[in-house]
């Protein structure tokens, strides 16, 4: 993980649950370039484990995690992957 | 290649969660680009039938039929068995966008090819 990078939109997934959050990030991801960066705010326990095993499968980068108060709100930066020539 | 990853539904209205678990896994599946399918048995295939979706909704989940919609349009492939189709009177001119009634063969073709599979 580095330092925050700047994203190019935000996605705001507060009481999302699982199996709900990671299309809605793949639909959001689809409106931006390759190589922005989508800022993810969430505020549950199995985000942090979905949205890791989302961006394995789909080949996104999950690029940092900045926590927030209270637990377990965090966001999530995910850079949207360059497709393979 | 991508694994398919194949998530079997055998309810419908009857058992709103058992009905929406399997496109929840085909969701995320397809939303990551993987190939997925959704098969479709038992009281399940009413669910490839127009209308049909509409008013299931489990309690803590998005409703069936929005996950569906997100489900097709990702890429994802609705399979409903025609053995259990047929009895039902089920047949092509009653299918939703996006769902097919497929042969048994077709099914163990996937699975011989590596698809994963889930049962709900």
């Amino acid at each position: 993980m580095s330092q925050t990078p700047a994203s190019a939109a935000t996605l705001d997934a507060y009481g999302l649950t699982c199996g709900a959050l990671e299309p809605l990030i793949a639909r959001r991801l689809r409106e931006l370039a390759p190589g922005d960066v989508l800022e993810i705010r969430s505020d549950q326990e199995e985000a942090a484990d979905g949205i890791r095993a989302w961006t394995w499968l789909s080949g996104h980068a999950l690029v940092a995690i900045e926590q927030d108060d209270p637990a377990p709100r965090a966001r999530y930066y995910v850079r949207k992957k360059t497709p393979q020539p | 290649m991508a694994t398919t990853i194949l998530s079997n539904c055998t309810c419908g209205k009857e058992d709103p969660e058992r009905a929406t678990l399997p496109f929840i896994v085909g969701n995320v599946a397809a939303s990551a680009e993987q190939p997925a399918i959704v098969l479709l048995t038992i009281e399940g295939v009413w669910i490839a039938t127009k209308g049909y979706a509409e008013g299931i909704h489990k309690e803590g989940f998005q409703p069936l039929k929005e996950i569906i919609d997100s489900f097709v349009a990702s890429g994802g492939q609705i399979w409903a068995c025609g053995a259990c189709a047929k009895p039902r009177g089920i047949t092509d001119a009653h299918l939703i966008p996006g769902a097919r009634i497929v042969t048994a063969a077709m099914v163990v073709e996937a699975m011989a090819k590596g698809a994963s599979t889930i049962g709900f």
